[in-house]
């Protein structure tokens, strides 16, 4: 009965655990508030139990049937379902976008059509991407007023001419800022903001051959102490041992944070309208 | 209205100075060797060790806006292995575009070493599924990867043949400008003892070096500039190289606008004072 | 790559780098256009390389009709629209949270055990006499920025407000280190685009 299933069956299995699952879940909906409540704790629990559990408990034991931890086996699984659950919340963030420019173009408020620029690339690059993607073949293509190598060339416009270099040049435009706050707004006002500067400065200088070039007259054996006032190894011993255990004191206060920001959520402490389940209102 | 007229023209002035100092050591620029730094070497002499029979991860975690890092970056790499004759796989778990971009890298660099997708690499794409995937994947690569960037099944390609679980993975690098190298180091070396290398944006560099120091990685490329070295270390100018003498010219131009900055600023306060 | 496409990708660039002078319509109209082909391009990727291959291949091509169950649980993303059933998003939402949670237990003895364990530097080596002072350098500045972080205690005592003060200067040699290396990152990206304009678009060669 649970093995795989082909033709009509499948698509009555498939039906009847869908109709199941909303089933189950309209029983779970008609419950009070407290016992939903309890749910979303319990799910919490054993959700964050079970990687944990997995870790921590040997691999093997005499006490574990069959001799082997039981929840190893469950990694994959887990692994790919949480993978393809994850797949199925690629539209949440479009539904988002598309609300908003959608209503900019119905309000037709200034620049909407910008939005319509928004939905045109965001629909030629969902269309010809599966297009290409599974509509390889030239004859087929054609059949619907489009050879292969047009559909293939729409999408080379769309990711090589439009994608690819907007990102990179919008992610670049910081550059400029930098460039920017380093006149206007950079002013080193007391002690320590004086340390930090030396230390930017023998960083960026030591990465470029500029920097190298100033103290290349300094000795580059090992042994020679002097070796460490060459710029790119003061930086890299700066990288590697100062700046190395302030980073990493850092981490500590964010792993000790963020453990017990995992035991508040593990343990449904978490509160706030996100966490809680509350009456609807209607 | 004034001030906020010079601010602005200021501000141009700044932007025109970037520009002309990029555009023209660019145009008039030399190839720079750069020494490698000791994680370069470090990343070199790591990937010079892996068994030339088990597979090699290209973890790409990069998208298109930071390209201008992890592209040379990738190159380099893919330069060496392809030299080396070790075959890899790129997979892309953080940014959709990674494995996209990674593939153009190496469809380029294939033709110079003669060779073929399928028997001396192979894209295993994007996957979503973030911490839990990567868990899953050292203990049946197959079962989670199941077909390529090419809808292959993994089964038919030839350079995945025999390659089941993380014992057949002599390594992962990760080449990334966010930090998603921790998931690798958690599930991966922390759990099995698997290399990890790392390929990171400047920003990432400094947090890199705890890493680094206590061995859960085996090297670190920073930036433009890690690339840099490591096409020194490989005897072959690149992208990295070639853009040296811009990076070193903005370098001293942020250095020389910061002290301007401040320069000003005290002869200001001063004249208002007196 | 085709030159056409070479022109649209110069074009596109340029549109954006023409905010550097002033807020304009086409830096407008061009972000909004990434924004769709990036939004697009993300839907159509996970299609194609996790749901066809590992859910519907397995479902329908497979048979393994419990696949089914995946898509009703990922719907459940979408209750989060209605007021009513919103509590359902927040089942799922918060069980993934929870496994990530899980997994930060993992994490916190595969991480982080062995950057402690790093920590504990010697600080009187016979045989390197330099690596000693640089050792105790890692040590004090670990301890001093890490007491920098207690919020649980007020910094009272002489020792720790001493220690708390110290911290904050070692921690600005950090700044400095990550500030120079974020300029080195962004500058970078600038020349990659340089490049791209002047030898793939402009076709010069560097001389």
């Amino acid at each position: 009965m649970f093995g795989p299933k082909h033709g009509a069956e499948l698509w009555v299995y498939i039906g009847a655990t869908a109709a199941a699952f909303v089933a189950v879940f309209a029983v779970l909906h008609w419950l009070p508030v407290r016992f939903k409540r309890w749910l979303v704790v319990v799910c919490a629990f054993l959700g964050g139990l079970f990687y944990s559990l997995e870790y921590y408990l040997p691999a093997k034991h005499r006490w574990f049937p069959g001799g082997e931890n039981p929840l190893s086996p469950l990694v994959i699984p887990m692994g790919n379902a949480v993978a393809v659950v994850s797949g199925f919340a690629l539209a949440l963030g479009l539904i988002n976008l598309g609300l908003v420019h959608g209503r900019n173009i119905a309000r037709a408020r200034p620049g909407w059509y910008n939005s319509v620029a928004f939905f045109v690339a965001l629909i030629s690059m969902i269309v010809f991407g599966l297009w290409q993607s599974y509509v390889p073949d030239a004859a087929r293509a054609a059949g619907l007023g489009l050879s292969g190598r047009q559909v293939h060339r729409v999408y080379d416009v769309l990711f090589n001419g439009l994608f690819q270099p907007l990102g990179a040049t919008l992610f670049s435009v910081l550059a400029f800022y930098i460039a920017s706050a380093a006149f206007r707004a950079f002013r080193i006002r007391t002690a320590e903001a004086a340390f930090m500067m030396v230390s930017a400065f023998i960083v960026m200088l030591g990465q470029v051959p500029v920097g190298q070039w100033l103290t290349q007259g300094l000795p580059t054996s090992v042994g020679n102490p002097l070796h460490y006032l060459r710029v790119e190894n003061a930086a890299n011993w700066l990288y590697s041992t100062w700046s190395m255990a302030g980073v990493r004191a850092v981490d500590f206060g964010i792993a000790v944070g963020a453990l017990a920001m995992a035991l508040r959520v593990w343990l449904s402490l978490e509160r706030g309208s996100f966490f809680e389940v509350r009456e609807s209102k209607k | 209205m004034t001030g906020q007229g010079a601010a602005e023209r200021s501000r141009h002035i700044v932007f025109a100075l970037v520009w002309a100092g990029v555009v023209i050591t660019l145009v008039w620029s030399v190839p720079t060797r750069m020494p490698p730094s000791p994680p370069a070497q470090m990343l070199y002499d790591a990937i010079e060790k892996c068994p030339p029979d088990k597979l090699i991860v290209l973890s790409t975690s990069w998208d298109v806006g930071t390209r201008g890092e992890n592209g040379p970056q990738t190159a380099a790499i893919v330069r060496h292995l392809f030299k080396s004759n070790r075959k890899f796989a790129i997979f892309g778990w953080i940014a959709p575009p990674g494995p996209v971009l990674a593939e153009q890298i190496a469809q380029r660099l294939a033709k110079q070493y003669h060779k073929r997708y399928g028997v001396d690499w192979v894209n295993w794409g994007y996957k979503t599924g973030l911490a839990p995937m990567i868990q899953a994947l050292p203990k049946d690569v197959p079962a989670i990867i199941r077909e390529d960037l090419f809808h292959t099944p993994v089964g038919r390609i030839p350079v995945m043949k025999g390659v089941r679980d993380y014992r057949d993975i002599a390594m992962v690098i990760e080449l990334t400008g966010t930090g998603s190298l921790d998931t690798w180091i958690q599930f991966w070396q922390g759990v099995y003892g698997t290399q990890i290398g790392y390929a990171c944006t400047g920003v990432m560099v400094p947090e890199a070096f705890p890493r680094l120091d206590a061995g859960q990685i085996k090297g670190v490329l920073k930036g433009l500039v890690g690339a840099a070295e490591y096409e020194t270390l490989l005897g072959v100018p690149g992208d990295g190289q070639q853009r040296m003498t811009s990076q070193s010219v903005v370098h001293v131009l942020v250095i020389a606008l910061i002290l301007l900055g401040n320069f000003m600023a005290l002869r200001a306060r001063r004249k208002t004072k007196t | 790559m085709p030159y056409y496409i070479v022109v649209i990708g110069a074009i596109a660039t340029l549109a954006i780098y023409s905010i550097l002078y002033r807020e304009n319509p086409v830096f407008r109209f061009f972000e909004h256009v990434f924004i769709g082909v990036a939004a697009g391009y993300g839907f159509y990727l996970t299609i194609d390389t996790v749901l066809k291959p590992n859910w519907w291949t397995p479902m329908v091509e497979e048979g393994k009709w419990w696949w089914v169950l995946a898509l009703m649980v990922g719907s459940l993303f979408y209750l989060i629209y209605s007021r009513r059933l919103v509590w359902m998003s927040r089942l799922l939402m918060v069980s993934l949270m929870a496994l990530s949670a899980g997994a930060q237990f993992k994490g916190l003895a595969t991480f982080y055990v062995p950057q402690m364990v790093a920590s504990f530097k010697p600080i009187f080596v016979a045989k390197a006499p330099f690596v000693a002072p640089t050792n105790l350098l890692i040590f004090v500045t670990l301890v001093t920025v890490m007491s920098y972080f207690f919020f649980s205690f007020e910094h009272r005592h002489p020792a720790i407000r001493g220690s708390a003060k110290m911290g904050r200067w070692m921690l600005m040699v950090s700044f400095g280190a990550i500030f120079g290396s974020t300029v080195m990152g962004r500058m970078s990206l600038f020349i990659d685009r340089a490049a791209f304009l002047l030898f793939d678009f402009l076709r010069l060669s560097p001389k």
